[in-house]
């Protein structure tokens, strides 16, 4: 990554497909290199293909040791794969990306007093905002909750929000309250990146996201019981076989916490205690990583031999914590995504900071015929999926697979949400010996307790295949490292 | 520490020696086909598989009458390639390496990145083509640094793990494991010792025990069958010898907990772990109760791995129940 290589300047680039369609990362419309980019652009282009091959091939080998794998189970032996790591970053300059953490707080300060209130009075149910059978009616709303306090009203303390840019900026495509993941891959991947270009990494003023483990921590602590001086804190994993097990394992040692599964807890009295080698101790704080259906078998799902009997319980008593509370998910529905700007206005007496993507609800009859009229220029997606399921990308999909989802639509609107196609903006990846640019959307990280925590980045995710728009690993995704550089000072010029 | 990750760290470190011993097994013994005579091999591919208590492919033949057949019959490189890769075998290399690995996976939270780095990258290139090949060529090389791979592993432990209970736990593990097939082993040439026309080369046994070297310093490099089986199970500063194994257990449980074995009445892990060591360091060394020293070891051994589960891993709750 030396800018005096003795290489010739290499043609990576010289396959480049700049199509203004489409915002590009790293460059402008007429192709000239984006101010913020423009050193990197020039380093990488002086940089041989070869070279940049190897760092990628050094940064997968590395996944691979520490384990940062998902299994493959074929015939003859299990395989460990790595998801693949693209090298190159995606770049984000620092004064849009305080824009838009600006935003995001705004936003699950919102949702978090949605979540409050649809579990107390439901005021802005009977006021009419948004329509009762969306929150009443939802399979994740928890009954159970109901009138339960949660400390700093944080029923999400940790959020994966994720967004899109477009032409038009950044927008919100989903947000993930539940159990987000995908941190460790953020870390992962920028030790990772250090590692292999140190040079151009310190030259180029990345914001930096280490410290998003400690945050957590302090996060988590804040959450804990007030008589409590001490927390006990432990992070609640499904186990080994979870494709997140590496995340879990991950957090659980950067923050000094036990990692402890279902069967390593037990409530006695509601309270709860971890088996240790020295006897039962008191747990005070459970940062889960299960979902709100395996949590506790006799208030949940009663199959589930993921959670813990009782838990509940003690959670209502006040005492233990569990983050993210239970109960979170009725609010990041893809159907009531659509009255967030409304909660917004409703809550705060303020804008969306970050645009909505206009949404039509096939619940409601213009919703429907809209969608059904359109089906080939917008993105249908089924509410309560997730991860790329259940979804029909119009543009992308032959009449066939249209009809089909048409029928579908009509058999049951209420399941449906439609959207525009989005032209989602491209960042170059290094595809074989070329760069090519491909679709990225990016996934911050927001922690919300007393105070509200935003580490600047987060997890960049790639549709690796040519044109394709699905980022989800399930389906041909990748990750890339996402730099938040600021402005160099007019003296600065560390090489 | 999780009782649960305490069990996982035990294991981690039981396969893991179990691994090294097999290893270790393995270099001695295909050295012994480039030296000895093939009923000397023979000899030593029965002592290898009663060590580890693995049956070979193809039955025991140690019950079939005709030992030498049944191992004739088998080029040892296929033992040797059962014994190191086979994936169906669970006493193999890989199965041991593989089970020690996903032990460790469970228990990621209290060992260090290094530990684990070190163990998974070992594990898979275990499973690579290109060092199949170069087993295949060179077999004892291959082994030794296989070895290596596990001695770089201890030593990452040792120097960056807290000397804490984790670090306890692992070495408990070692050395319960280790004192078990060591007597395995001893037990598996004892029968030599009373065979007047015997051939064998005991320096084979101090090589399975990794102890040539501290063998030859505390005598000298002739090598006396008696004094070889004494020393393995009696001297008190190579690590190992039985000895040294049982020290190390009644010290490690005196750190886990050191008010166990200073109470009345005596915590049971305690009471075993110090049955253990007087028997090593005070009991008889006579040439007649060297069938019975083994077996009380192998006895005691196992009793002891009952009683620490009872105690730091599958107690009962209700008898665990605290004020905070």
């Amino acid at each position: 990554m030396n800018r005096s290589s003795a290489h010739p300047a290499a043609p990576a680039f010289r396959q480049y497909d700049h199509n203004p369609t489409f915002y590009d990362e790293m460059f402008e419309n007429d192709g000239s290199a984006r101010e913020h980019c423009a050193d990197f652009f020039e380093t990488i282009r002086e940089t041989p293909p070869d070279d940049l091959r190897q760092i990628q091939e050094r940064v997968t080998r590395s996944f691979l040791h520490e384990g940062i794998t998902f299994t493959v189970y074929g015939d003859e032996q299990t395989i460990e794969r790595v998801f693949p790591i693209d090298c190159l970053p995606r770049i984000v300059r620092g004064d849009e990306w305080d824009d838009v953490a600006r935003g995001l707080e705004q936003r699950l300060r919102a949702l978090n007093l949605f979540l409050h209130d649809i579990y107390h009075r439901g005021q802005i149910i009977r006021d009419g905002v948004i329509p009762a059978e969306l929150v009443y009616g939802n399979k994740h709303y928890r009954i159970e909750m109901r009138g339960i306090e949660v400390p700093h009203g944080a029923y999400v303390s940790v959020c994966g929000t994720d967004l899109v840019r477009t032409h038009d900026g950044f927008a919100v495509l989903e947000d993930n309250l539940r159990v987000p993941s995908g941190v460790s891959y953020m870390l992962a991947c920028r030790d990772a990146i250090k590692r292999s270009m140190p040079r151009l990494f310190r030259r180029s003023r990345v914001r930096d996201v280490e410290h998003y483990s400690r945050r957590l921590l302090e996060t988590l602590r804040s959450l804990a019981p007030p008589q409590v001086s001490d927390p006990s804190i432990v992070l609640l994993t499904p186990g080994v076989y979870n494709s997140a097990y590496y995340e879990h394992a991950f957090l659980a040692r950067q923050m000094g916490i036990e990692l402890v599964e279902g069967r390593d807890l037990l409530v006695h009295n509601r309270r709860v205690f971890m088996r240790t080698t020295a006897g039962l101790r008191q747990v005070d704080v459970i940062y889960r990583r299960i979902d709100d259906d395996f949590i506790d078998p006799v208030t949940f799902r009663e199959d589930s031999v993921l959670g813990v009997p009782g838990l509940f319980h003690a959670y209502r008593a006040g005492r233990v914590v569990i983050a993210n509370a239970p109960g979170t998910g009725v609010a990041d529905d893809k159907a009531v995504y659509a009255y967030v700007p409304r909660m917004i206005q409703y809550y705060l007496g303020e804008e969306s900071l970050i645009k909505p993507i206009p949404t039509n609800l096939c619940r409601e009859r213009e919703g429907l015929s809209y969608t059904l009229a359109n089906l080939d220029k917008l993105v249908v997606k089924m509410v309560g999926e997730s991860g790329g399921y259940g979804m029909l990308v119009g543009p992308h999909a032959s009449k066939t697979e249209q009809k089909e989802f048409a029928a579908a639509l009509r058999e049951n609107p209420a399941n449906y949400i439609s959207q525009p196609t989005l032209a989602l903006s491209r960042a170059p990846c290094l595809v074989g010996a070329h760069i090519e640019p491909r679709h990225v959307d990016l996934r911050p990280f927001i922690l919300q307790a007393d105070r509200t925590e935003i580490v600047p980045g987060g997890l960049c995710r790639v549709a690796l295949k040519k044109g394709s728009l699905v980022v989800n690993s399930s389906q041909g995704g990748g990750s890339k490292d996402a730099w938040i550089v600021d402005a160099p000072e007019a003296s600065a010029t560390d090489a | 520490m999780l009782a649960r990750v305490a069990d996982n760290l035990y294991w981690m470190s039981r396969y893991l020696e179990r691994a090294d011993q097999t290893i270790r097994l393995l270099g001695v013994q295909v050295r012994s086909v480039t030296d000895n005579t093939s009923a000397q091999v023979v000899a030593g591919w029965t002592r290898l598989f009663r060590s580890l208590k693995v049956l070979p492919p193809g039955g025991d033949p140690l019950y079939s009458g005709q030992p030498e057949d049944a191992f004739l019959l088998a080029d040892a490189y296929t033992l040797a390639d059962f014994m190191s890769f086979e994936q169906d075998n669970p006493g193999s290399m890989v199965s041991l390496w593989a089970m020690s690995r996903e032990n460790a996976r469970q228990a990621r939270q209290e060992i260090t990145q290094e530990m684990w780095g070190q163990l998974n990258r070992t594990y898979l290139s275990l499973r690579e083509t290109e060092l199949h090949y170069f087993w295949n060529k060179e077999p004892e090389n291959f082994y030794k640094e296989t070895s290596a791979q596990i001695y770089l592993f201890r030593g990452v432990t040792d120097n960056g793990l807290r000397h804490g209970l984790a670090w306890d736990f692992i070495r408990l593990g070692r050395f319960m494991e280790r004192i078990q097939v060591t007597t395995e082993i001893l037990e598996s040439y004892r029968p030599a010792l009373e065979d007047e026309d015997t051939d064998l080369d005991w320096s084979l046994l101090l090589r399975s025990c990794a102890s040539f070297e501290p063998y030859c310093r505390h005598y000298t490099p002739e090598v006396d069958p008696w004094k070889v089986m004494t020393f393995l199970i009696h001297e008190p500063e190579s690590p190992h010898t039985l000895r040294f194994a049982a020290e190390e257990i009644r010290n490690g449980l005196g750190r886990i907990d050191p008010a166990g074995g200073a109470r009345h009445p005596l915590q049971a892990t305690h009471r075993i772990a110090g049955q253990l060591r007087a028997l090593l360091v005070y009991g008889s060394q006579d040439r007649e109760e060297l069938a019975g020293t083994l077996a009380e070891v192998r006895r005691l051994a196992r009793s002891l791995h009952d009683e620490l589960y009872g105690r730091y891993i599958f107690y009962p709750a209700d008898q665990a129940l605290p004020g905070r």
